[in-house]
């Protein structure tokens, strides 16, 4: 059994799907998290010299979109032929898509164009990917199951994660109704309630 | 594919179609005809790829991923396909640096980041792309012969390529490999009849 070694900051950021899905996948890893101190001494060591970075078996494999994939690939949640690895891979572009617009509240400096942008994001941004991520929901099964084939798979995990962290920077819109089922979903996975009890405590 | 009449995210695309061989239609839409077929398409973006008028896929990248997959582009192993997939992104992330400047309106503020962009951040991609070049001793990004990630790199080193023709000599095994993709039959064919655009 190979060894696996997350390095990343001591914070959710690009690493938490990452953690979420060894946690779907019920594999153990290294869960190393830098202070910015330790970072700049390893940073030269690193690709890239940007975290997070998966080390598996002595390989460095950098890009959190990299990482993740491959772990999805590894224990079997990418989808099961190459129509649902695209129907995955679709929803993870949009979740990009979707948080640049995060990243650009997250980026600006300016108090007042802050502001402007978190009120873009609230009013505009979010309503139009949860109708997004609604509808292709609901090619799926009806949008009764899950975002791709019949079984968890990293499209949900990005899902769940990417609106769970963006609610500690601004206010969600009410899920519409098949996106919620699948939030709850992925929320009592028996795997992923296990590690999100366990980081809740870590976080008191 | 459907995408506007320039390389931007589909060249990928239609450099991974040229290399499978594989037949397709090329369409090019005008920016004025974009209002009518934007609400169209699946997420009001190009580029799609419509396969037998049965499904639409949008997002660039995952119409590439799909189409490296099934012409046996895309890695022979799970690492194979991760190492594609890093070149993948970081090429995605010099693409969003070349964005930054170009939606840039403020002229003086743009002189300055494309300065910035020539001459320490591109180079700074280059070395990653040079570097992973060079960890693989086959001459191939990954593995023992093309994939994505080759023509990914070919792809997102063209700009500058072509418009600061002395960046490369610093980089000759990347140079080395830009002639070696160039020079595979289907993939030359294409590159000789391609439309040329700006970007």
């Amino acid at each position: 059994m190979p060894a696996y070694k997350l390095m990343y900051f001591e914070a959710k950021g690009r690493a938490e799907v990452i953690r979420l899905s060894f946690a779907v996948a019920g594999q153990s890893f290294e869960d190393k998290r830098y202070s910015i101190e330790e970072w700049y001494k390893v940073k030269q060591a690193i690709p890239q010299h940007q975290l997070p970075c998966l080390q598996v078996d002595g390989r460095f494999i950098p890009q959190s979109g990299a990482i993740m994939r491959y772990i999805a690939r590894e224990f079997g949640f990418y989808g099961d032929n190459n129509n649902e690895n695209t129907r995955v891979d679709v929803i993870l572009g949009a979740s990009d898509d979707f948080l640049k617009n995060v990243m650009s509240w997250y980026y600006e400096k300016d108090e007042t164009k802050k502001e402007e942008i978190k009120k873009d994001l609230e009013e505009t941004k979010l309503p139009q990917f949860f109708s997004l991520l609604e509808s292709i929901l609901k090619e799926n099964d009806g949008g009764d199951g899950y975002f791709v084939g019949k079984k968890i798979s990293l499209a949900d995990i990005m899902i769940y994660d990417i609106t769970d962290q963006t609610s500690s920077i601004a206010k969600l819109p009410a899920f519409p109704p098949k996106l919620a089922g699948l939030i709850d979903r992925v929320k009592n996975n028996s795997k992923i309630k296990e590690y999100l009890a366990k980081r809740e405590k870590l976080s008191q | 594919m459907w995408y506007f009449d320039f390389r931007g995210r589909a060249e990928i695309s239609r450099l991974l179609l040229a290399a499978a061989g594989v037949q397709y239609a090329d369409d090019r839409i005008k920016r004025e005809d974009w209002p009518a077929l934007k609400p169209k398409t699946p997420q009001g973006q190009l580029p799609i790829l419509t396969i037998y008028d049965t499904a639409t896929l949008p997002q660039s990248l995952a119409i590439a991923r799909f189409l490296a997959r099934e012409f046996g582009l895309s890695g022979k192993t799970n690492l194979e396909q991760a190492q594609c997939d890093v070149i993948v992104q970081t090429t995605e992330d010099l693409r969003a640096e070349w964005v930054k400047v170009f939606r840039e309106p403020d002229e003086t503020k743009k002189a300055e980041l494309q300065k910035k962009l020539v001459e320490e951040i591109v180079p700074k991609f280059w070395k990653i792309f040079q570097d992973t070049l060079s960890s693989n001793s086959s001459g191939y990004m990954v593995g023992d012969g093309l994939t994505l990630g080759d023509l990914a790199v070919y792809d997102v080193m063209e700009i500058h390529t072509r418009d600061y023709p002395d960046l490369i000599k610093n980089f000759p095994q990347l140079q080395t490999h830009r002639q070696k993709v160039a020079s595979i039959p289907n993939v030359k064919r294409y590159l000789e009849n391609r439309p040329v655009t700006l970007f």
